[in-house]
């Protein structure tokens, strides 16, 4: 190791405020995320942004390194607004891979709340499927990690038990998506000790209003909401009209930021994983994290509002 | 996957049209100019199915049979399977394909063509000549880049609906077995298609339809005779 003989005052200056900067960038992204709406996990009180980042399809570029750039920068615009819950799964191609060569290219995987799933019928596999994530990911272990569609979920889930127990994951969950089997899902709701759930719930998809998001509240779950925009096809379909001049009462000044603040506003719902490919779609997402949620008066005047257009 | 029911076509695509599309750019830059060489076997088929040589017949089953292989390896192992997770499997299909193909080009009597008025042959025509001529056009015609072109030989789709058109050119039972892969892979890209929204979505299972028609009409129709 050398050491610098001599030291201009430029040179200094110049590291000092090299020093300044570093130290600072923490405190204000801490900062940041300060200034978010978040919400707790109810089994542990840790808080969490109300708008987190999906990655189905959006990441699943394979080894395009122009895409793969473009998903970097997603990620990049995510953490600094304060964004910390990634969500992804192995069904998602090269989703995980890109997570990795993002956060790797960044070097910011400890800023990342790291959520991934199993998937795979062999409960055999489970493990090395999961280890392989690992890999993919760059990160030394997952925050949380779900049972992916309630795929062989029995074995799955006692694996995950246990490696909680070891430490190796912090949170325990479950996901299921598009409605799909809902009925089986509220009996592991009940019967089994869940941190997390995750299934769709939307603006024009209630259905989890019924049964799921109050089973979550009842057994202190936390709720991830996963495809907010119904894979971007609500947001076509509200494009064309205009947002009502009330929605800035609730700080919303677009569509995507109109759906996740009903989505978010839920009591029982911790956070939405909105998917994109595109910075501008991320800076407009991360917006639902700021201003006021809706009460259940405005919830109900937003759902009137989209029935009627 | 042992709830596979539960999910839609649409479901089981995870990947953007944007990122199948530019897939298609990237491999033929990646192999360039390989392009001329597949525009070289597609004539090589054409010159033999015309002029009758010998062999002719063997010649086209072993080149099909490379061409399947190479779709099956440089296209849907090393491209598409790392977005998209059965497409490995629709690399072993292509390979068995291939491997069908081969075996009867070093057959004793290899694969044996005739041209006749039948509408048969001529659907055959229009679906071979769709394919080499018409295909690689689609992606420009359809807004995209030139680039992203469906080509025989290269690509799953064209070289499937091309193996289609020629197998209705085929004499005997024989083409109904080599037809089974290739048909289905028309489905499965149609779906694949559809589920992206893209305009050309049911030009193969449409070729499919009429290749399955025109194969097992005729044979009903003589089954009833007898």
């Amino acid at each position: 190791m050398t050491f610098p003989t001599r030291f201009s005052r430029r040179e200094f200056m110049k590291t000092l405020g090299a020093l300044g900067a570093t130290a600072l960038v923490p405190a204000t992204r801490a900062t940041t995320r300060e200034l978010l709406i978040s919400k707790p996990i109810p089994s542990s009180g840790e808080t969490m942004p109300v708008i987190g980042l999906g990655s189905s399809r959006t990441f699943n570029v394979g080894d395009d390194i122009d895409a793969r750039d473009t998903c970097t920068d997603v990620i990049r615009h995510f953490l600094d607004a304060g964004g910390h819950m990634i969500d992804s799964s192995p069904m998602y191609g090269s989703s995980q891979p890109v997570i990795g060569y993002a956060l790797d290219k960044l070097g910011r995987s400890s800023e990342v709340f790291s959520a991934d799933k199993v998937w795979i019928s062999a409960p055999s596999k489970g493990r090395q499927q999961m280890e392989a994530s690992l890999r993919f990911w760059g990160v030394t272990g997952f925050d949380l990690m779900q049972v992916h569609n309630l795929v062989s979920w029995q074995a799955h889930l006692e694996t995950l038990y246990e490696m909680k127990a070891a430490g190796d994951i912090r949170y325990v969950g479950i996901t299921t998506s598009h409605g799909r089997r809902h009925k089986e899902f509220e009996k592991v709701m009940k019967n089994h000790d869940l941190d997390f759930v995750q299934f769709s719930y939307n603006l024009v998809d209630r259905e989890a209003e019924r049964r799921l998001l109050p089973l979550a509240a009842e057994h202190g779950i936390a709720v991830i909401v996963n495809r907010p925009f119904q894979r971007g096809d609500l947001i076509d379909r509200l494009e064309g009209h205009p947002l009502p001049g009330w929605a800035s009462e609730i700080g919303c000044t677009n569509w995507p930021q109109f759906l996740l603040k009903f989505i978010v506003s839920h009591p029982a719902v911790t956070c939405a994983i909105p998917a994109t490919s595109q910075v501008e779609h991320v800076k407009e997402n991360m917006g639902a994290c700021y201003g006021v949620l809706p009460g259940a008066e405005m919830r109900a005047r937003m759902i009137g509002y989209v029935e009627n257009l | 996957m042992d709830d596979w029911w539960t999910y839609s076509i649409a479901d089981l695509i995870l990947f953007t049209p944007e990122t199948y599309f530019h897939l298609f750019e990237l491999y033929h830059w990646a192999w360039w100019p390989l392009q001329l060489a597949c525009i070289t076997i597609a004539i090589a088929m054409l010159l033999c199915l015309w002029l009758k040589p010998a062999r002719g017949g063997r010649v086209i089953a072993i080149l099909l049979a490379a061409s399947w292989a190479w779709v099956g390896w440089a296209f849907l192992h090393l491209r598409f399977a790392p977005i998209h997770w059965v497409a490995n499997w629709y690399a072993v299909a292509f390979f068995l394909q291939a491997l069908l193909l081969l075996i009867y080009g070093i057959s004793r009597r290899g694969l044996e063509f005739e041209f006749g008025n039948s509408v048969r042959a001529v659907i055959g025509v229009i679906l071979l000549l769709g394919a080499l001529l018409v295909m690689p056009a689609t992606a420009y015609l359809t807004g995209r880049e030139w680039m992203q072109a469906e080509l025989f030989a290269l690509t799953p789709d064209a070289t499937a609906l091309a193996t289609l058109g020629l197998l209705l050119l085929v004499k005997g039972r024989v083409a109904i077995w080599l037809a089974a892969i290739p048909v289905a892979w028309c489905f499965i890209t149609g779906a694949t298609l559809w589920a992206l929204e893209a305009p050309e979505a049911m030009i193969l299972p449409a070729g499919a339809i009429l290749t399955i028609t025109m194969m097992l009409v005729p044979t009903r129709r003589r089954e009833a005779a007898n």
